[in-house]
């Protein structure tokens, strides 16, 4: 009975190779959906400042800047269920809690607001923090270090 | 001679090593992906300002390394290698990438990046792996 058991383990271990490709690849998704979102919402801020163009031309880029942020969460917001589901990317984790929770702030921003209306000042606070260490960027990367360091 | 329950054992200490590995390979990717994503915006911002010739910003520079750091962290502890089948063209396309080192111009930095379709490339591996584990 226990080496059916263990069978059955060694056999989901198989597929471990696949399991980590992937999870290389959703970690380079969740960064670039980051990294994309700050430059989004700091160019919706620029656009909003910058009043030398006609009105018309500035509110059809500040609802195309709005879109795109609406569709860039939307990825995000997939690309956590993924990690979430085989990345052991959880609140729970001690080594993710930080970056997790600057991530979820982000998520649950989506779920309050409407797809195509998303609060733009709120998505860029999270970006911004009052302590710079604590903003999504800076948790990410002392992560990152540290993995790459473990697996080096 | 096995000794009953010894698969068991192994298999119990495979699955706890596995939890770790994911992820950290999940923050390998991370910082793959957010080191490409940087060097591709300080190319965009450059080229509206300097001429292609200018040698490699120091920015691009500290992510060429940090790529090529990374990117061995991804070939020990994640499997990935050029001769993959799947995912092989992007690890050469980053490969090449980082050989080009700190003496090259902006522009060779920028060619490589347009003919591997290295960013391209990227995004629709996330893509897929995203679908898959969904």
């Amino acid at each position: 009975m226990a080496d059916e058991g263990a069978g059955r383990i060694l056999a989901e271990l198989s597929q471990v190779d696949a399991q980590l490709h992937d999870c290389l690849l959703i970690g380079a998704r969740i960064s670039n959906s980051v990294e994309y979102l700050h430059r989004l919402v700091d160019s919706y801020k620029n656009n909003e400042d910058d009043h030398s163009g006609s009105p018309k031309h500035r509110a059809t880029q500040l609802a195309s800047l709005r879109s795109a942020i609406g569709h860039e969460l939307g990825k995000l917001q997939q690309a956590v269920d993924a990690a979430t589901k085989i990345c052991g990317w959880e609140a729970s984790t001690p080594e993710v809690t930080p970056v997790e929770s600057g991530i979820q702030v982000l998520l649950d921003i989506r779920t309050e607001s409407q797809v195509d209306h998303p609060p733009v000042e709120r998505i860029r606070a999270v970006f911004n923090p009052e302590d710079e260490n604590t903003s999504i960027e800076n948790e990410l990367r002392v992560h990152e270090e540290e993995a790459v360091q473990r697996r080096r | 001679m096995t000794v009953p329950g010894d698969e068991t054992t192994q298999a119990i200490r495979g699955l706890s090593q596995v939890e770790e590995e994911l992820l950290d390979c999940f923050f390998i990717g991370s910082r793959i992906g957010q080191h490409l994503g940087r060097i591709n915006r300080i190319l965009r911002e450059q080229r509206m300002r300097e001429s292609g010739d200018d040698p490699v910003d120091e920015d691009i520079i500290i992510s060429l390394e940090t790529i090529q750091a990374t990117l061995s962290s991804a070939r020990s502890g994640c499997g990935w290698n050029e001769s993959d089948p799947n995912i092989g063209r992007l690890v050469k396309g980053l490969q090449e990438l980082v050989d080009l080192g700190i003496e090259a111009p902006m522009s060779k930095v920028a060619e490589v990046l347009d003919y591997t379709n290295l960013t391209r490339e990227l995004h629709s591996h996330q893509d897929e792996a995203v679908r898959r584990r969904q």
